[in-house]
C-alpha cells in the first residue's frame, strides 16, 4: 500500500506549506522527517491569509508567553466567545523579562535583571543571548528591526549621564557582527523610556518630544511627534507628525502596527482620560505619514500609563487593549484584562489572570502595590527561518 | 489545427486514446511532444491504469481553463467533487503520479485535499491514517512536543 513514506522529501514539504500554522506541534511530533523537513521551510506559508485569529507573542507575569486571540465569536449572543489561549514559553522559563519585541519572526526579550538581551526565533526553535558592552540599564529603550540586507539589529537608547537634563547615548547590536557599535546621532527628540516603539517593515517608530533645554525644566512649545529610526541608514528620519496636538507627552499614548502595513496609536487625553482613542495610518515610511480615525470610545477608565498595549482587528473592527482592571481601595486583588472595543461600541473585558502584587510590604498596617502589566506584541506571528547560532568554524549544524 | 490523437499507456499495459490538447496537460507529454512531434504513442512506466485514467479525467476537466468568474467557481466546485472520490491511499498514488507526470494544477489540489485533512489530526492520528512511522524514543518525542508548546494549537485536542 502507498504510505506518506513513499512520498519523497520535495512532495510532503509541499503538502506541510498548506497545513496551517496550528498543526505545527503535531507535525513535528509525527516523525523525524517530518520534524526536520518542517525546518527547512515554513509549514503553512500557503495558509497564512486563511488565519482567522490573532497569534503573537506577550510578556506576561514576568515571562515570555504565546497569545491566541480567536474574535470569530464576538458579537454571537449563543455564546461561541472563545477566550484567548496563551501559554508560557517552556524553553524559556528560566528568564524572567520585563519586555517583549517581535518582528518580522523573531522575538527580542528583555531580561528584567539587565544581564543581557535574548533573542529567539520560536520557529527554528534558536535562541541567541545578547551581551552588553558594558551593561545595560533599567531605564533602557529597545527596538528590534532589520535593514535592506534583511540583517537583524538591535537599537538600544540609554541615559548618557542621567539628570534633569538628560543626554541619550545611542547604540546599535549587529546580528551578523554579534557586536555593538555606538551611533553618532542627536536626533534632538526624546523617547521617553515607557514609551514602546513599534517595527514596522524593519524599522522602528516612537513617539518623541522636543528635547528640553536650559537646565531641563522649562516646557517647550512645539508639539510632540513621531520619529522613524532607519535601521538601513542607521538615522532618525525627520520628525512626522501624530494624529493630535500634543506637548511634552501630556497625552498618554502607545503604537501598534497592523497586518505589517500600517501603524496605530492610541491616544488618551489627561481631560478626558476615560475615552481611548485610536487612529490608524493611510501612509507610512520614515519621512510621511498620514493619519485617520479608527475609533473613539468612552470607556469609563484611564489606561495604566505604563500599559495599553493593544492589537486591531480590522475584519472585526475592533481593537484589543491590554491592561490591568480599575484599583478599587476595597478589593485585594487586580486582575490583567484584554478589553475588547469595537467602533460600533462594543465593549468586552476579558479576564486573562490575576496580577499579584508584587510589592514587598516592611510595615504593618501599610500594604505597598506594584503590579506586572501584561504587555502584547502587536504584531501578528509569522514564521522566519532566520538563524541565530553564530557560526564557529568547524562546528556543524544542528541536527534535530 | 485538426485535433490529433495520442495514445498513453500506463505501466501495466492499460491505453488510453486521449486527444492531444489534453495530453499536453501532461507537462511530461508536453516536453516529448515538442522534441519529436511525430510520436502518437507514449509508454508512461511509472503509473497504472487506474491512477492515469483519473489524471486524464482530470485533465480533461481542466483542458480549456476559462478565465470568467463562473467557469472558475464550477471548476472548483468540480474539483472539490472530484477529491471526495478517493480514500487516502489513492489520494498519495494520485500525488506521486501527478509529480511524475508534471501536472502543476492536479498537484496543487492533492496537495491541499491532504493539507485539510492532516490540519485536524493528532500526531497518532496522522501516523495511523497515513502509515507514517513513530521514529521517536518517548523521551525524544516528549522533548519535541516540549520545544513546540507555545505553538499556536489550542485547537490540537482530537476533532471527531
Amino acid at each position: 500500500m502507498t504510505t506518506m513514506g513513499d512520498l519523497p522529501g520535495d512532495l510532503v514539504e509541499e503538502i506541510l506549506s498548506r497545513v496551517p500554522l496550528t498543526s505545527l506541534r503535531a507535525i513535528r511530533s509525527t516523525c523525524k522527517k517530518w520534524n526536520s523537513l518542517s525546518k527547512n521551510q515554513i509549514c503553512g506559508k500557503k495558509a497564512t491569509a486563511a488565519r482567522k485569529q490573532f497569534m503573537g507573542f506577550m510578556m506576561k507575569d514576568s515571562r515570555l508567553c504565546s497569545i491566541e486571540f480567536d474574535l470569530q465569536g464576538i458579537r454571537n449572543d449563543d455564546g461561541n466567545f472563545v477566550d484567548p489561549s496563551i501559554k508560557q514559553v517552556n524553553k524559556l522559563d528560566q528568564f524572567e523579562v520585563s519586555q517583549v519585541f517581535h518582528c518580522d519572526g523573531l522575538v527580542l526579550c528583555i531580561i528584567k535583571d539587565k544581564t543581557g538581551l535574548l533573542v529567539w526565533n520560536p520557529y527554528l526553535g534558536q535562541t541567541r543571548s545578547i551581551q552588553p558592552r558594558n551593561n545595560f540599564q533599567m531605564e533602557d529603550r529597545y527596538a528590534l528591526g532589520y535593514d535592506n540586507n534583511r540583517n537583524y539589529k538591535i537599537l538600544r537608547i540609554f541615559d548618557l549621564y542621567p539628570s534633569r537634563n538628560r543626554v541619550f547615548g545611542y547604540e546599535v547590536y549587529d546580528f551578523s557582527s554579534n557586536s555593538w557599535k555606538l551611533l553618532d546621532v542627536n536626533p534632538g527628540w526624546d523617547i521617553q523610556s515607557h514609551h514602546r516603539g513599534v517595527s514596522l517593515k524593519g524599522n522602528t517608530y516612537f513617539p518623541a518630544q522636543k528635547k528640553k533645554t536650559e537646565g531641563g525644566i522649562k516646557t517647550t512649545n512645539i508639539e510632540d511627534v513621531l520619529l522613524c529610526f532607519d535601521f538601513t541608514s542607521e538615522r532618525f528620519g525627520p520628525p512626522l507628525p501624530l494624529p493630535f496636538h500634543s506637548y511634552n507627552a501630556e497625552i498618554f499614548v502607545s503604537l501598534s502596527c497592523v497586518r505589517e502595513e500600517q501603524l496605530a496609536m492610541l491616544y488618551q487625553r489627561w481631560e478626558a482620560c476615560e475615552t481611548i482613542e485610536i487612529c490608524v495610518t493611510n501612509k507610512i515610511d520614515p519621512n510621511t505619514v498620514s493619519w485617520s480615525k479608527f475609533l473613539i470610545t468612552f470607556t469609563g477608565f484611564p489606561v495604566d500609563t505604563f500599559s495599553g498595549s493593544f492589537f486591531i482587528d480590522e475584519e472585526k473592527k475592533v481593537a484589543v487593549v491590554f491592561d490591568l482592571d480599575r484599583y478599587k481601595p476595597t478589593e485585594t486583588c487586580r486582575y490583567q484584562i484584554a478589553h475588547i472595543i469595537g467602533q460600533d461600541e462594543y465593549f468586552k473585558s476579558v479576564n486573562i489572570g490575576v496580577a499579584p502584587n508584587l510589592a514587598i510590604s516592611y510595615k504593618v498596617g501599610f500594604t505597598p502595590t506594584a503590579y506586572c502589566v501584561p504587555l502584547v506584541c502587536s504584531s501578528s506571528y509569522v514564521p522566519s527561518l532566520v538563524q541565530l547560532q553564530i557560526n564557529k568554524p568547524g562546528k556543524r549544524k544542528e541536527s534535530s | 489545427m485538426s485535433s490529433n490523437k495520442i495514445v498513453l499507456t500506463s505501466s501495466d499495459g492499460e491505453s488510453f486514446e486521449v486527444e492531444e490538447v489534453v495530453a499536453r496537460k501532461l507537462q511530461i507529454v508536453g516536453h516529448m511532444l515538442e522534441d519529436d512531434c511525430v510520436i502518437n504513442e507514449i509508454p508512461l512506466q511509472n503509473v497504472t491504469g487506474d491512477i492515469l485514467s483519473m489524471v486524464i479525467e482530470y485533465c480533461k476537466t481542466h483542458v480549456d481553463e476559462e478565465e470568467s468568474e463562473e467557469a472558475q467557481t464550477k471548476l472548483k466546485t468540480w474539483d472539490e467533487e472530484f477529491m471526495k472520490k478517493f480514500d487516502i491511499k489513492t489520494l498519495l498514488q494520485i500525488i506521486l503520479a501527478a509529480n511524475y507526470l508534471n501536472v502543476k494544477g492536479l498537484l496543487d489540489l492533492v496537495s491541499q485535499t491532504i493539507a485539510d485533512t492532516i490540519k485536524d489530526y493528532t500526531p497518532e492520528q496522522i501516523r495511523e491514517v497515513f502509515g507514517v512511522e513513530n521514529d521517536y524514543t518517548e523521551e525524544e518525542e516528549a522533548e519535541v512536543r516540549k520545544e513546540n508548546a507555545w505553538a499556536f494549537d489550542e485547537a490540537d485536542t482530537p476533532k471527531p
